[in-house]
């Protein structure tokens, strides 16, 4: 769970860093999926061996921020459908 | 007023967006001041979150999807930058609440975690984001109510979503004011609303100010069903389905009373 956590968090973290908004909404997908691998990585850890599963939430975390709150921002209702049509 | 968005250091920021972040970045010291005030684990409370916000983003694109379907063009369904535009296309908030339920149903019976004491310590944190999320709408000029010229009426001079130049009923701000008081009552008394008591009285009295509100609003595109648009049957059957819930939390609370 923490690899898994780490990879997809570091994934979106570049996705984050690098796509800005086209693809801002997969590295917040992907974000969101890495904070709970993390979180349930260092839920079923053995005390004291959560180091890669608190690295990939951090990640996580940073990406999810980047990916979701600060690239895909239009959202909701801001003319929607007129991206779409 | 407004245009959809502003500038920050030249990066076009959108008043949706930022108001939701917003929102949410406040909550998170509050949902932790909850966590430790109920002394819950913060891992589960992360997991639950995370598995929330995928249902709920999944929930309320479904819905928003199925409620706009005539405009999409499906022969470019597979071209990437029109399904990034679609993602970034709107959501339906009732969409992401049945989301929601089928999330913490996933935290239940598929990771064992309880998470009963979760919805009554963090609930309230949701219809207070929501109410930033309405701001940034009141902000757009999106979700707009019916023209009005009484106190408090906004105009839009520069909208490209509203009508502009007209008095409109401020319904973004009213369901905004709404939300928030709901908000801080369920914090206030989450400690007293036992078992499943704070969610139930939050979808009740959400679904009914919804329903209520939608009258006073005047955007096209709400999609209808005899007269009736679709968050209205939606609050209608959730408001439904939450009095049934009340009914038998009550009962419960009632026989285990007097056992």
């Amino acid at each position: 769970m923490g690899v898994a956590s780490l990879v997809v968090g570091i994934i979106s973290l570049l996705i984050g860093l690098v796509s800005a908004g086209l693809f801002g909404w997969l590295g917040g997908i992907l974000g969101i999926i890495g904070i709970v691998l993390g979180a349930l990585g260092r839920k079923n850890a053995p005390e004291g061996k959560s180091g890669i599963a608190t690295a990939g939430l951090v990640c996580s975390i940073i990406g999810t921020v980047l990916g979701l709150l600060l690239y895909v921002a239009c959202v909701a209702c801001v003319g929607g459908l007129a991206a779409i049509g | 007023m407004s245009s959809l968005g502003f500038y920050l250091s030249g990066r076009f920021v959108p008043y949706y967006g930022f108001m939701i972040a917003l929102g949410l970045l406040l909550n998170i010291p509050l949902a932790y001041i909850q966590i430790r005030r109920f002394r819950l684990s913060i891992d589960n409370f992360m997991i639950i979150c995370g598995i929330s916000g995928l249902f709920g983003i999944l929930g309320a694109k479904m819905l928003y999807l199925l409620v706009s379907v005539g405009d999409l063009d499906f022969s470019r369904i597979k071209d990437i930058s029109y399904i990034g535009a679609i993602m970034r296309g709107g959501f339906v908030f009732f969409g992401g609440i049945i989301g929601l339920f089928f999330a913490l149903l996933f935290c239940k019976r598929r990771l064992g975690i309880t998470v009963q004491p979760y919805l009554q310590a963090c609930l309230g944190c949701v219809p207070i984001a929501h109410g930033f999320g309405r701001i940034g709408c009141l902000l757009a000029g999106c979700c707009y109510g019916i023209p009005y010229g009484g106190r408090f009426s906004v105009v839009y001079t520069n909208s490209g979503l509203a009508p502009c130049g007209i008095g409109l009923f401020p319904v973004q701000l009213v369901e905004a004011l709404l939300e928030w008081i709901i908000g801080g009552c369920l914090l206030a008394f989450s400690p007293k609303l036992k078992g499943n008591l704070s969610l139930f009285l939050y979808l009740l009295v959400y679904s009914l100010v919804r329903f209520c509100l939608e009258f006073f609003r005047y955007d096209e595109r709400r999609g209808e069903l005899g007269g009736l648009s679709t968050s209205q049957l939606l609050g209608l059957l959730i408001a439904t389905f939450s009095v049934c819930q009340l009914f038998k939390e009550f009962q419960d609370f009632y026989k285990a009373k007097h056992r």
